[in-house]
């Protein structure tokens, strides 16, 4: 067993646990959560509107379509700006984009269903976008195509057969963010998407460079708005176009 | 004699999602407040304490057979250490 540590510690370190008063989960109402983040930003329309510009590029939001099943707000309790989710009429997930007080690490508290799955498909689009993460989501919201917003890399299980069926004989694109667990999402996607043509845009690819792990669609959106400016949309969608010609990375039928 | 199946049953009763996650730590494996592993985030802990990797893996087990499979210690090593960790252990 000298490999493992010594199991007397641990039975030591697993004593102190079990005696250690647990701290009780913080309840939470997701509706008043939402109802107080709509009250807020009402006085913080400015600090909001700055939250989203470190977010997105303005030029990604020229002529965007009106979000419908999002809406945003403002937490006075994280001073940032939040983002409700909605079925229809059903709040699903309720998330607030909180900086650290030096503003360096962005982090996303989730409340509510964190599997549900944010998605659009109008019958008549060929072409179907996948991305994970809630900047993404708000791109694609913007640009008013179809898509399927996963909330994490891991929600994929939680894509239903009726979408599936829905996306049959469609183009799938998925937008693949620069790290290893995107990349098993890719794989996972492709398989689930197997009676659709399944296009992977791998950004290094489509820059021809090495980018930063993590790297994503919102940084390329982004760079792309910072390069192009106005025009932004209309080059990402020749580079997105031109890839499913090419197939992309791994694009199979 | 030792009753490996048993025991195995008394290890599952007793590894909730804090124990499983408190022997992954002793192991080296930090794990984040989500329950998911810091350095590889595809595999988590689940509530009723198993462990799973939704990413390339596909493991789906206890603690015994993450240091058996994952690990790669054998398993009456496994088997052993966590019983032993657990005050369960008697020659």
């Amino acid at each position: 067993m000298s490999k493992l540590p010594d199991p007397l510690e641990v039975k030591a370190r697993l004593q102190a646990l079990s005696t250690k008063p647990k701290e009780s989960k913080p309840t939470y109402d997701i509706n008043k959560l939402h109802n107080d983040a709509m009250n807020a930003i009402k006085s913080n329309k400015d600090e909001v509107k700055n939250q989203l510009s470190t977010l997105l590029d303005d030029n990604l939001l020229i002529d965007s379509v009106p979000p419908q099943n999002i809406r945003i707000g403002f937490s006075a309790r994280y001073q940032s700006v939040t983002f409700s989710i909605f079925d229809k009429d059903e709040l699903k997930t309720f998330i607030i984009r909180s900086a650290t007080h030096n503003g360096e690490k962005i982090k996303w508290k989730s409340h509510g269903i964190k599997s549900y799955i944010p998605i659009r498909i109008d019958k008549e689009d060929e072409v179907i976008f996948v991305s994970s993460g809630i900047g993404e989501y708000l791109l694609l919201e913007a640009f008013g195509i179809s898509y399927i917003a996963l909330q994490s890399d891991h929600n994929d299980r939680h894509i239903t057969a009726e979408t599936i069926q829905a996306t049959h004989g469609k183009i799938i694109v998925y937008f693949q963010d620069n790290d290893d667990s995107a990349k098993q999402l890719g794989e996972r996607l492709k398989i689930l998407f197997d009676k659709s043509y399944f296009v992977v845009i791998d950004f290094e690819t489509v820059l021809d460079c090495y980018l930063p792990k993590g790297y994503d669609l919102r940084d390329f959106s982004n760079q792309m708005a910072m390069q192009y400016g106005k025009r932004v949309k209309e080059v990402i969608f020749q580079m997105i176009n031109q890839e499913i010609r090419e197939g992309g990375t791994n694009g199979e039928f | 004699m030792i009753d490996f199946k048993a025991l195995r049953g008394i290890i599952k009763e007793k590894c909730d999602q804090d124990t499983t996650r408190e022997l992954l730590e002793c192991l080296g494996v930090e794990v984040r407040s989500d329950n998911r592993f810091k350095e590889n985030d595809s595999f988590s802990i689940s509530k009723s304490g198993t462990i799973k990797d939704f990413g390339s893996s596909d493991f789906n087990g206890d603690i015994v057979s993450f240091i058996h499979e994952i690990l790669g210690m054998e398993l009456a090593e496994a088997m052993e250490w966590t019983a032993r960790s657990l005050g369960v252990w008697s020659e």
